[in-house]
């Protein structure tokens, strides 16, 4: 498959439909192009299941008995989950499809859809779970590398990323100037920044308080 | 009528031809036989009248004188001779006055006859008429009759349309997830043959689904072609099962949106009945979601139960019973008037209908308000008479 790096755990499509012959339907159809799908027939269903470690997109139908899927959309977002979700419609709503789209879905569907629709948008979906996934993996690096520093080393980069001069650094934590440089180096190894623009951006992703300025 | 005159001469012309009669007879005969003058004189009494008939009398007796009471030929009498002649002429009298009297009679018999018949006939064209204004105001009536059946045939198919309107996302939803279900499995059908190492059991599969699909799809337009089909009401014998199953096809989604457990209980080995199918959806489907709607605004939890029993040997019951608000002690009576309605957008012509259409298959149509909450509408249908 297109942009699956070698050792990806495989993709997993969740199908959460109440009509079991679109369920079936869509389930064939990903798996003839060789993806994983899983199908619920309920949004609780959907949300008792366990969740994976992999790429995945959810393809949801709008109108669903109980809770509906714009419902899922915004229980997921809050639960933090973020997955990538493509709508399935039975007729098209133009404010429910705006308000849809503005929560981040990938497309709305209208039934009956041509399959290749389908496909692009569920290939869209993961591609954007993937990325999501390379940043949050990017994130939980640069995080581990953070926890790696001592916490005198982190006032520091803090400071560094704050723009403070080495002099009014070390005066600030009553320290001397060649100290202060010596944990700054010992930041931008750890940190594996090449620059200080760079340690400024690691700082802004990792959210630290100076960065606010 | 004859003139006065002629009725004087055919008077005096049997009394002639009696006296020839008796002249030509007598010299034959050993008595006076005088009975041919009385005969004439009947006949004279009878043709002319009571004038003539005295007449011929007076004829008569002249003759008789003359001819047959001595002194033969003059119409001097000896006294003894008197008994004989006045017994003719009171004979003759009586003959003549009888006859006239008789002839009276008979004529004004004819005339009342023929005043009966005049009446009679003037009556028959009377009556005729009145026959004729009868018919025509029969014939009216049956056009009215005709007309308003018609008018009330369309109006049940309007609100069938318009029911159909109130659920028309639910139904083409109905139609649309199979038609989305048959579109996916093509699509997936010609991936699994297309691939490297086509895998002809999982295209087999898809291809199954989609003929199940597409029955699916095509049954629900069946079902909504014939509601709103305009057609005349059309009696056979059907299971009630078969009809309400089909009638549920077009609510279930509709149930489901309003998050309503719609359940059948359908009764086993129930007599079939004599009805119009399409007829007997609309009440169905009237009562079916009039309980839907009746529960949108309850908090518990919503149910819709369908069934059917055998109520006596020959009559089946269908109850649709709900757990909404049930109805108000006040509207009960109110609930199948026309234009009577507690929906927003109602017409309040549903329930109306639906109770039009029952007692139009012999059935009863009724509503209670169910002791725990909810409402429970059920109508009873006769079983066909032919097992």
């Amino acid at each position: 498959m297109r942009g699956c790096s070698v050792g990806e755990p495989q993709p997993i499509v969740f199908v959460v439909d109440d009509d079991a012959s679109v369920r079936e339907a869509i389930s064939s159809l990903l798996r003839s192009v060789h993806l994983g799908v899983r199908t619920f027939g309920s949004t609780q269903e959907f949300l008792a299941s366990e969740r994976v470690e992999a790429p995945c997109c959810l393809v949801l139908d709008v109108r669903l008995p109980g809770s509906s899927g714009l419902e899922l959309q915004r229980e997921l977002r809050a639960r933090g989950v973020a997955i990538p979700i493509v709508f399935l419609t039975g007729y098209g709503d133009v404010p429910m499809t705006v308000r849809a789209m503005k929560e981040g879905a990938i497309e709305f569907l209208i039934k009956p859809f041509r399959d290749q629709d389908l496909l692009d948008a569920i290939q869209q979906g993961l591609e954007r779970s993937r990325s999501l996934r390379r940043q949050q993996a990017e994130l939980a690096e640069l995080r581990e590398r953070f926890d790696s520093l001592t916490p005198r080393e982190r006032q520091v980069m803090v400071e560094v990323v704050a723009g403070l001069p080495n002099k009014k650094i070390a005066a600030q934590l009553g320290t001397s100037e060649a100290t202060i440089k010596l944990h700054r180096g010992q930041v931008m190894q750890k940190m594996r920044a090449g620059s200080l623009a760079e340690l400024v951006r690691i700082a802004q992703r990792l959210a630290l308080p100076s960065a606010r300025s | 009528m004859r003139t006065s005159a002629l009725r004087w001469v055919w008077t005096a012309l049997p009394v002639g031809a009696a006296l020839g009669l008796v002249l030509l007879l007598q010299p034959y005969l050993p008595y006076p036989f005088l009975f041919p003058l009385l005969a004439a004189v009947v006949v004279g009494g009878w043709f002319g009248g009571p004038g003539p008939g005295l007449f011929a009398v007076v004829l008569s007796t002249l003759a008789v004188d003359y001819f047959f009471i001595p002194p033969l030929r003059a119409f001097s009498i000896y006294v003894d001779s008197i008994p004989y002649l006045a017994t003719f002429v009171v004979s003759a009298l009586l003959a003549a006055w009888l006859s006239a009297a008789r002839r009276k009679a008979e004529a004004s018999l004819r005339l009342a006859r023929d005043q009966l018949e005049a009446r009679v006939e003037e009556r028959t064209v009377e009556l005729h008429g009145a026959n004729q204004a009868l018919r025509a105001e029969i014939a009216e009536r049956m056009r009215a009759e005709e007309g308003l059946r018609k008018t009330r045939a369309e109006l049940e198919h309007v609100t069938r349309v318009l029911t159909m309107g109130e659920i028309v996302a639910s139904i083409a939803h109905e139609i649309n997830q199979p038609l989305a279900g048959v579109v996916t499995n093509a699509g997936a059908c010609l991936r699994w043959l297309d691939g490297e190492a086509p895998n002809l059991d999982e295209a087999r599969d898809a291809a199954r689904r989609i003929v199940r699909d597409g029955t699916r799809a095509g049954d629900v337009i069946t079902q909504l072609r014939g509601l709103l089909k305009k057609t005349e009401p059309e009696k056979a014998r059907l299971d009630v099962n078969h009809v309400i199953e089909d009638a549920i096809t077009l609510v279930q989604r509709e149930a489901r949106t309003h998050e309503v457990s719609l359940a059948f209980e359908p009764a086993a080995g129930l007599p079939a009945v004599t009805a119009d199918r399409i007829q007997l959806q609309q009440v169905v489907l009237n009562l079916a979601l009039n309980a839907i709607e009746a529960m949108s605004a309850s908090p518990g939890p919503r149910s819709l139960r369908i069934s059917t029993c055998r109520r006596e040997p020959d009559e089946v019951e269908v109850a649709v019973e709900d757990s909404g608000p049930g109805i108000a002690a006040a509207d009960l009576e109110r609930i199948f008037d026309a234009f009577f309605t507690t929906k927003a957008g109602g017409l309040g012509m549903g329930l109306s209908i639906s109770r039009s259409i029952v007692d139009g298959h012999g059935g009863r149509l009724r509503a209670i308000h169910l002791p725990g909450g909810g409402a429970r509408f059920s109508f009873t249908l006769p079983a066909s008479s032919a097992a």
